[in-house]
């Protein structure tokens, strides 16, 4: 383990004109190399912190320290977004007019990188969760476990720190679900990234290193 | 490049949402064109009306808005053709005749070495007036005749004789090819404008060489209540003419909003049903300005394949219209102007369409993108 990669501190974050608070108050600390499970029942805020660490928002209150800065203040987090951090959805979320290979592509074009290097990198990744052989399908042509290892080719492709997976294996079969698992992990933890996962499920949750349980926006444990 | 690359897969791969897309645009582009070539062919063709005859001054009464009703009485040919400067005077009365069951017949009342006659083409039959032709001759425009059904030899009952169809002409103008011509006091009988006449046209003694200005003057100077015009110059002399081209930039105006309406709903909805992938593209670090690209490039290509399918849909329609009975005096303009106005509002008005909904996409939140069902 090393230094702090992201830090959550007081973080808050309401909907619906303040009248659903999703988060009362947040503190995390996720450190380089880590691999951390987010539990906790539907609506508890999960979702909602893990789009905060992602950058994909910004809290109404509180820090989210990504690296030691404040993300508040980045008026350009796609940069950050496309440079450091890789998502896995539940429902992958591939462009189903593209290929596995051209979906895998995708972060790389926000980070100017050429076409042949593009391609290079892409099958690359799609070789790591061994689907080379189907990179000129797409994602209509490939089973949900197929689909979701994809989803994790392109969550490494732009070679993140940071992982976030958001009920990776929801959408999934149990035995498909732990072989999506089984890759992700073993990527991870081959490029020593960092690796937060939100489930409900809890086999899981119980392969994390750490376990964090939410409850009506707050960290309980 | 690379995101028109990837624009261009796009839609190459979603064949028929896009085969759909180019058919809204194009729907849209296509009531431009239809709209806007019909008023300009109809302001075209009633601009070239006088100036196809052979006459070198149209008279008419003064401060008559309009040449074809200004109406005259036909007593002042005499005193028009003793003016010194002119060679003939010839009456010229226009009318639209009910016929029951059909579509209106436009008439032409001229006589018999009228100048309106020079530049019509008898392409079967006789003259109007031939030696020995029958009693209540009609020359009717290859288009009235097909119209009609009509052939050389038969006869049609206007509203007040029967006619016999001696020969069919054709001319530049479909307005006139879809109507008629009758001898003058025929058309006078059917118009109910016994001793009237819509214009007296004059052939100048010195023809070509005339100047009509200084004829126009003298003319006007000795008929107070007359003006003489020379048919070049009809267009700036009328204020129907004005009117006109009023009515014409206004349709112009409206086709283009209501067809860029249409084409701007369509992108819109284009665009709403992929903001889910839109948020995709936010969450795995594009930014805005990509994002916006990519949708304009995708616009831009739709569009340039959808404003050519429509400009042809919309001239295919006013050709088509323009055989039905009714219409059959419609004729469109289809000049490089007409073509260009088409790809402008495909084009502008597509990419505008697509611009705001990709704009607002990429506003929002990846997260609200994200759950965007």
């Amino acid at each position: 383990m090393g230094a702090p990669i992201v830090v959550a501190e007081g973080v808050t974050k309401a909907y619906d004109h303040g009248r659903v608070r999703a988060l009362r108050g947040v503190d995390l600390c996720l450190e380089r190399g880590e691999h951390v499970s987010v539990v906790g029942p539907s609506g508890c805020g999960k979702s909602t912190l893990l789009h905060l660490l992602g950058a994909l928002d910004r809290p109404d209150e509180g820090r989210v320290l990504f690296e030691g800065r404040d993300i508040a203040g980045d008026r350009r987090l796609y940069r950050l977004r496309a440079r450091a951090i890789g998502f896995v959805f539940q429902l992958h979320n591939l462009l189903p007019t593209l290929t596995a290979v051209e979906n895998v592509e995708v972060p790389l074009y926000g980070l100017g990188v050429g076409r042949r290097e593009r391609r290079r990198r892409a099958q690359a990744r799609l070789e790591d969760v061994e689907l080379l052989d189907r990179s000129g399908h797409r994602p209509g042509e490939l089973s949900g476990g197929e689909r979701q290892r994809v989803a994790i080719a392109r969550a490494l492709v732009n070679e993140p720190d940071l992982v976030l997976a958001d009920e990776p294996t929801g959408s999934l079969d149990q035995a498909a679900g732990r072989a999506v698992l089984d890759v992700l992990e073993r990527l991870v933890e081959q490029r020593g990234l960092t690796l937060v996962v939100v489930t409900h499920d809890r086999e899981v949750a119980g392969r994390a290193g750490r376990l964090v349980r939410m409850l009506d926006g707050r960290v309980v444990e | 490049m690379d995101v028109v690359v990837l624009a261009l897969k796009t839609l190459l791969r979603r064949k028929m949402r896009t085969a759909l897309t180019v058919v809204g645009v194009s729907i849209g582009v296509a009531g431009v064109v239809a709209l806007v070539s019909v008023s300009r062919g109809l302001r075209g063709e009633l601009d070239q009306f006088f100036a196809v005859q052979d006459a070198h001054l149209v008279v008419t009464r003064k401060g008559a808005a309009d040449p074809f009703i200004s109406y005259l009485p036909d007593t002042l040919l005499r005193s028009l053709a003793r003016h010194d400067a002119v060679a003939s005077a010839h009456p010229f009365l226009f009318g639209a005749t009910q016929i029951p069951d059909q579509p209106m017949l436009l008439t032409f009342g001229v006589d018999a070495g009228s100048p309106f006659l020079a530049n019509l083409t008898v392409v079967e039959g006789d003259e109007l007036s031939a030696a020995g032709a029958p009693e209540n001759p009609l020359l009717l425009g290859a288009r009235g005749a097909q119209v009609y059904g009509l052939a050389v030899g038969d006869t049609f009952a206007l509203a007040h004789g029967e006619y016999v169809v001696v020969g069919l002409y054709e001319s530049a103008l479909q307005f006139i090819d879809a109507g008629g011509l009758l001898l003058f006091p025929d058309a006078q009988r059917e118009a109910g404008l016994e001793g009237k006449m819509s214009s007296a046209l004059l052939r100048l003694k010195d023809g070509a060489q005339a100047d009509p200005q200084a004829v126009e003057e003298a003319l006007e100077a000795a008929f107070p209540n007359l003006e003489a015009t020379a048919p070049a110059r009809f267009t700036d002399a009328f204020d129907e003419f004005d009117l006109m081209s009023e009515a014409v930039f206004a349709i112009s105006i409206l086709a283009t909003f209501v067809g860029g309406i249409g084409v701007m709903n369509t992108m819109l909805m284009s665009v709403f049903e992929r903001t889910r992938e839109i948020g995709v593209l936010q969450a795995v670090g594009w930014s805005r300005g990509r994002i916006l690209r990519l949708v304009l490039c995708e616009a831009a290509a739709l569009c340039l394949v959808a404003a050519p399918v429509g400009l042809a849909i919309g001239i295919a329609g006013v050709e088509a219209l323009s055989t039905v009975g009714h219409l059959s005096w419609m004729s469109g303009s289809y000049g490089p102007g007409l073509l260009l106005w088409a790809m402008g509002v495909g084009l502008g008005m597509g990419l505008v369409g697509a611009a705001y909904p990709a704009w607002r996409a990429a506003r929002i939140l990846p997260v609200e993108a994200l759950r965007y069902e």
